[in-house]
């Protein structure tokens, strides 16, 4: 493990990859994937709620004829290894597609269509009956109590968006926790030490901020639909997250204690046009509550997305004009 | 003019028919008979040297007298060998046993005026002490001679000279292993002159004085290096344990770590002993640098495969390291290179004598004032740069009817990066790897036997930490005993058993999310669900093991080793045993040819996290494995030899990672399902440290497979091993000039390391990043790896001290190879990362 960190040190401080950024979106891609229970912003479901998945899709191209396809595997009463993080599944998405109703566990969410360069595809649908894979998460923590920091079943969705040949995957894993019900009538009884996760918000997006660190000052980036001017030049943009976006959470000890954290927000940005220039090397990744950005001559869209860690995520998407 | 013979011999290193020991002590001639000066050559005044081979048993006795030089005048060698073989040495020791040797000895036939005796009677007229240039150490046994008149030098390098007539004089002193010097005295009547002088080794480096040992052993392979022949290997900055990697059998690693691959095992399966004591971890930092301080290092064993009954716990090879004797005169030494700073002392303690070692990174003070320059952010965060420190110590005394030793020794790495966003108690990266142990050993006769214990103690403490998603504690502190009790039951027949004893006593704690099952995307660390389960215990782990040896030279010319080790196992309170037999035969199929085979069976219990009870399985069993190999060595001429040996390792019960379940429903994570196997042919072209040019040519031919886990992916096709290397050529060579400069050059070609190739991604919704998606397990092959080292050493040597320096020069030709390909964002592009460019490293040692 270390000698692998220390590798990656070293080879990641000397690499010029030439690599086209992640940051950059070129074509069809998921960007971000949020979960979360109708009538709620809990990430986090329990059993009897409706699911609700939104999947953030970038089509710069405006491909046409954009659909996602929504496909989950149900939480069995096992660790077996689930269909939806099976790479030979995987490798192929269309065999997981193929899979619905053939192999065991496999739902279709149904899909959706998208038909501009930045669109939210949407499905929900009422949680089936898991019980029997909650218990198995009772059981685990019965027999491992740090389990109890994990008390929940989980559900894998994934999200195929294709267009003219051209398919973007991505997949989430979304939390399922006991009722307090079911919690009750374990036997041994076991702590439900698993905080329900709430979704973070987007609550500012702000350029040249006079502190960064607290993304206050300068001007905001929010504001009305339509495309929307830009500054020449070399900018910083920051993120800060609404009321409430940094939430608490317990760390099970591996003594058996318990440890109060807390989450930390992480921004990561995409652009169909611009350079972040500070994230240059290697897999050119633009991440931070605060980065510099250098616009291009003509429009371009950007994408902000911020998550909590845990399985919460938000995001907003703007439109910018020509210089 | 009276005409004497005067010795002017020196031990020089030979090549030996078997492979060779280390040995612990010179023979030391102790009964000087002079040859007779041919008449003719007198007559004609001839000088010259004779260089002979003598063979000298194990009760210093010469058994054996053969002419390599017969020197200028046809009279000298016969007049020589009728002198040498009444010669008494005081015997060898090999591994501090006495041993029979086969030493290269000069003797030098000079001119000299006659020396009549002084009287008695006659007063000191010159009286002083000679001691070695640059060490200051006394020399016995040096002739002092003036106007006729001779006397040796004491043990403490001290003489007397009585009866010198006054006046300007002529003092010449003379030295087997010295430079003569001659030098001018004034003598007044009635006065005694003080002198102290210096004398200028022939060489400082010791090689002359290597003498390879014929000790029989119990392995079909063994590769011994003498501190001295490594420490000028180009590329490795002097490392022992880095040299290692340049021997057949052994893969290359990449970046230059020290990853100890052998015979395709993985590197953990190789263990390292330090005086017999094993070490849990290699180099600092992963490969940094050995965690042993080169200079307390004598010499080195090398066993790739088939070692005897008196090791186990491993699959692969076995790293024997010995730590030198400490001398009887105060000496200390100070180095500096690229990477530390080192210092030792060492000379009498009562009774016996001690050295102490510590060496220190200066890394961490490098980027002190580098980092903040290049990285401001970095540097805000670095809590702790990288750094380590080792220390080693030793006392050794006569004690109870042997040879007692008692030493120490330790390591300390720690690197730490700490954010304010970091949770309590889990920093962004903390690493620390400390251990030590303390020990002591005593070799003595019991009866006929011959007793070797070693008892060591002491405590391993390896802690990672990476944020939220990934940490573990551990702390051990163990007890180890090994002793060895070996006897000569008859002449054709000698055995040996002992114990093999660990104790420990294991605490860790870990965090880590769970273990997904094999064939799942992604790793499960930053998942996005940010809940990780732990594990903390403390548990004892007891692992007694016992073996016997039998060595029958069934025929004079076969000798046949057999032996058997039984190896137990308690962790978690399940015990576990396993039986191995091991035999191998030597056939001496002419003089100087020896055929070797051996067949054996070897087992190792799975790695700590493999048995916890969160993310491993208590449950496996041993891995284990069949060691085959067969070969012949053969000696040449210039003092060299060659060994080729061809070998296959069957490999079977190997813990792998599992994607069954147990009949809850929770994964097993590990089952002994796996299965190896590595063919090979290795060849070894030898010229032993000796005069000019020494090193080696070695070649390694292999091919290593496993096979996963029936519920992997590719099962049940074999797969290559992740360090399959095809071809492993490296040639290291030095060349020793006049005044003591050193040039040397290690050139390597290797097969490129396989790879599993990614064929495509997906995204990770809950952590923004790509999940790449594998294709055929180690399929793909990079390009391979070529790479030429160069080394210069020069050392000056001044009355008191001595000061060296090198330039080692890695990758001289600046050749681009590929370690590995990095991945974009989504793994549809990669690149080729090269290794290390072009990298000059310059040393500074001062000894005195």
């Amino acid at each position: 493990m270390r000698r692998t960190l220390l590798l990656a040190a070293a080879a990641l401080a000397a690499c010029n990859t030439g690599f086209e950024p992640q940051y950059r979106v070129r074509d069809v891609r998921i960007l971000a994937i949020s979960s979360h229970a109708q009538g709620s912003n809990a990430a986090d479901v329990l059993p009897g709620d409706t699911l609700v998945l939104k999947a953030l899709v970038a089509n710069p191209l405006n491909r046409v004829g954009l659909t996602v396809d929504w496909v989950a595997c149900l939480p069995q009463q096992s660790e077996a290894l689930s269909p939806c993080l099976d790479q030979a599944y995987l490798r192929d998405p269309a065999s997981l597609v193929a899979a619905v109703g053939t192999v065991p566990g496999v739902v279709s969410l149904g899909s959706g269509t998208c038909s501009s360069e930045s669109c939210t595809s949407a499905v929900s649908f009422p949680l089936p009956d898991v019980t029997a894979a909650l218990e198995f998460a009772i059981y685990a923590a019965q027999v491992e109590p740090t389990f109890e920091c994990r008390l929940y079943a989980q559900l894998v969705v994934v999200a195929i968006a294709s267009a003219e040949g051209h398919a973007s995957t991505s997949y989430k894993r979304v939390q399922i926790k006991p009722t307090a019900a079911e919690l009750a009538a374990a036997s041994p009884p076991v702590s439900d030490r698993y905080v329900l996760n709430l979704n973070p918000t987007v609550g500012d997006v702000r350029r040249n901020p006079t502190d960064p660190d607290a993304c206050i000052g300068g001007d905001t980036v929010m504001g009305g639909g339509g495309a929307l001017p830009f500054p020449a030049g070399q900018v910083v943009l920051c993120g800060r997250g609404g009321d409430g976006s940094i939430g608490t959470y317990d760390l099970c000890d591996p003594g058996g204690g318990t440890d109060p954290a807390s989450e930390s927000l992480d921004w990561q940005w995409y652009v169909t046009e611009g350079e972040f220039p500070d994230e240059g090397g290697g897999v050119g990744d633009a991440r931070g509550g605060h980065v510099t950005f250098q616009r291009p001559a003509g429009g371009f869209k950007l994408w902000t997305i911020v998550r909590d860690g845990r399985g919460g995520v938000d995001w907003a998407a703007y439109t910018f004009l020509p210089l | 003019m009276r005409i004497l013979p005067l010795l002017l011999g020196s031990l020089l290193a030979s090549g030996d028919p078997t492979p060779a020991g280390t040995l612990t002590r010179p023979p030391e001639l102790v009964e000087f008979v002079p040859a007779e000066y041919p008449v003719e050559a007198e007559t004609a005044g001839v000088q010259g040297s004779v260089v002979l081979a003598l063979v000298i048993d194990a009760s210093g006795e010469v058994t054996e007298a053969r002419v390599l030089d017969p020197g200028p005048h046809p009279g000298f060698a016969p007049a020589a060998l009728h002198a040498v073989v009444r010669f008494r040495f005081r015997p060898a020791e090999i591994d501090g046993v006495p041993a029979a040797v086969e030493i290269e000895y000069r003797y030098e036939f000079v001119l000299r005026r006659p020396e009549p005796a002084a009287p008695a009677t006659a007063p000191i007229v010159l009286e002083g002490r000679i001691v070695e240039r640059g060490t200051g150490s006394p020399i016995a046994g040096a002739t002092v001679e003036s106007e006729g008149v001779s006397v040796e030098t004491g043990r403490d390098g001290t003489f007397q000279l009585r009866g010198v007539v006054p006046g300007d004089v002529f003092v010449r002193v003379l030295s087997p292993e010295h430079l003569p010097l001659t030098i001018t005295e004034k003598i007044e009547q009635g006065k005694v002159r003080e002198v102290l002088y210096r004398l200028a080794r022939r060489h400082y480096d010791p090689y002359e004085a290597v003498v390879r040992g014929e000790r029989d052993r119990k392995e079909v392979t063994v590769r011994t290096l003498a501190i001295e022949e490594v420490r000028t290997v180009p590329g490795t900055q002097g490392d022992t344990l880095k040299v290692i990697q340049n021997l057949p059998g052994v893969a290359r690693s990449p970046f230059g770590i020290g990853l100890l691959v052998v015979r395709g095992s993985e590197p953990n399966e190789s263990p390292v002993f330090v005086d017999g004591v094993p070490i849990p971890q290699l180099f600092h930092f992963g490969g940094l640098t050995s965690v042993l301080n080169a200079d307390v290092v004598d010499s080195l064993d090398f066993y790739p495969g088939n070692y005897a009954s008196r090791y186990g716990r491993g699959l692969g090879g076995v790293v024997e390291l010995r730590t030198r004797e400490p001398k009887r005169e105060w000496h200390g030494a100070a180095q500096l290179d690229l990477y530390d700073g080192r210092v030792e002392v060492e000379g009498p303690v009562g009774p016996g004598s001690m050295y102490a070692a510590v060496r220190r990174s200066w890394v961490d003070a490098v980027l002190a004032v580098a980092l903040p320059k290049v990285n401001p952010t970095a540097a805000n965060d670095l809590r702790v740069a990288p750094r380590y420190y080792d220390w080693q110590t030793k006392y050794a005394q006569a004690a109870l009817g042997g040879q007692g030793t008692l030493f120490a020794f330790g390591s300390d790495d720690k690197l730490e990066f700490l954010r304010d966003s970091d949770q309590p108690g889990r920093p962004s990266f903390y690493l620390s790897t400390v251990f030590w142990r303390l020990g002591a050993s005593h070799r003595a006769p019991v009866g006929e036997a011959m007793n070797e214990l070693v008892v060591s103690g002491g405590r391993d403490s390896f802690n990672v930490l990476t944020g939220g998603a990934f940490g573990v504690r551990t702390e051990t502190y163990l007890l180890t005993v090994r002793d060895r009790l070996s006897a000569k039951l008859g002449p054709t027949l000698s055995i040996e058993g002992g114990v093999d004893a660990m104790v420990e006593q294991i605490w860790y704690s870990v965090y880590a999310p769970p273990i997904p099952p094999p064939g799942t995307i992604g790793t499960g660390f930053g998942g996005g669900s940010g809940a990780t389960v732990g594990e903390s215990a403390r548990d004892w782990w007891f692992a007694p093991a016992g073996w016997v040896e039998a060595d029958w030279r069934a025929l004079p010319r076969l000798r046949l080793v057999g032996g058997l080790r039984l190896d137990s196992n308690e962790r978690y309170g399940i015990w576990k045993a396993w039986l191995d037999p091991r035999a191998s035969a030597f056939f001496d199929a002419a003089p100087g040819t020896v055929l070797v085979a051996a067949a054996g069976v070897y087992g190792s219990f799975a790695q700590p996290q493999e048995t916890s009870h969160v993310y491993g399985n208590p449950e496996v069993a041993p891995q284990r494995a069949l060691h085959l190999s067969a070969g012949i060595r053969q000696d040449l001429p210039w003092s060299s030899k060659l060994e080729v040996t061809g070998f296959y390792k069957d490999l079977w019960s190997l813990v792998v990672p599992t994607a069954a379940l147990g009949s809850d429903g929770r994964a097993l994570r590990y089952a002994n399902t796996g299965l190896g196997e590595t063919i090979g042919l290795e060849l070894l072209a030898r010229r032993e440290l000796s005069h000019g040019l020494y090193g080696w040519l070695s070649w390694t031919w292999s091919r290593a497979l496993r096979r996963d886990d029936p519920t992997q992916p590719g099962y049940p096709a074999w797969r290559a091993f992740l360090y399959d290397q095809t071809h492993v050529v490296a040639l290291v060579l030095s060349y020793r000039l006049p005044r003591e400069w050193i040039v040397g050059t290690r050139i390597r070609s290797v097969t490129g390391n396989p790879f599993t190739p990614q064929v495509s991604s997906v995204l990770n919704a809950d952590s923004g990043r790509f999940q790449c998606i594998p294709g055929q397990a180690y399929s793909a092959r990079l390009p391979g790896f070529f790479q030429a080292d160069a080394r210069v050493d020069k050392r000056w040597v001044f009355d008191r001290w001595m000061f060296a320096a090198y330039l080692d020069v890695q990758n001289v030709s600046n050749r681009q190879n590929s370690e590995f390909r990095f991945q974009n964002y989504d793994c549809s592009e990669t690149v080729a990362i090269p290794s290390i460019p072009l990298f000059p490293t310059l040393g500074l040692r001062a000894e005195w």
